[in-house]
């Protein structure tokens, strides 16, 4: 009687152990597969701050940049979200424009360079880091 | 004669000499004269629609810009 009940409390352990591990396995991937708007948002408030900083700034190609050259892992991985999602955007412009994916970028960089507060930085194509 | 002849023959040995360096040097000029703004070389009408085309997909997008 005992043995029954022991192992029946260490089943119902087990079975509360693998829902556990279930829902920390699923939340994560619950979060990334439903809601990449709610990522690029969070990714976008890191890139702003970012630039605040000095870190990360506009290019002369439409894309994020490292001023230093790198940065932190966070700041890294939201850079490649926005970059990422930009990628996909100059693709399918330049498809509707009949244009090169670059060119679109260039032209995005042309319209995103003059609104960029004074203090943050900028590179143009072929120049270098530049403080507005 | 003599003379002319050898004037001839260091004149033949001499031009591939001459025209080597020559020939050396043209890659390295074409390298230095790349491209760099692929938007500049649009035709104009191009890149106004590509301008408006851009413009919109910047405010449609505020999570990315």
């Amino acid at each position: 009687m005992f043995d029954v009940l022991q192992s029946r409390k260490f089943a119902a352990k087990r079975l509360a152990g693998a829902f556990a591990a279930f829902a920390f396995l699923a939340t994560p991937a619950v979060v990334a597969v439903s809601t990449p708007a709610v990522a690029q948002a969070n990714a976008k408030a890191t890139v702003d701050a970012a630039k605040a900083a000095g870190t990360v700034g506009e290019q002369g190609d439409g894309l994020l940049g490292f001023v230093n050259g790198s940065a932190d892992a966070a700041t890294t991985a939201a850079v490649n979200e926005i970059n990422m999602g930009r990628r996909k955007l100059y693709a399918s412009t330049a498809a509707k424009a009949g244009v090169t994916p670059e060119a679109a970028g260039e032209a995005a960089a042309q319209a995103l360079i003059p609104k960029i507060p004074a203090g943050q930085y900028y590179k143009p194509l072929g120049g270098s880091w530049t403080k507005k | 004669m003599n003379a002319s002849r050898s004037t001839a023959l260091v004149a033949a040995l001499l031009l591939p000499a001459l025209a080597a360096p020559l020939g050396a040097c043209t890659p390295t000029v074409k390298v230095e004269v790349a491209p760099i703004n692929i938007y500049a070389k649009l035709d104009a009408d191009v890149r106004v629609r590509l301008d408006k085309e851009v413009q919109s997909v910047i405010t449609q997008n505020p999570n990315l810009f």
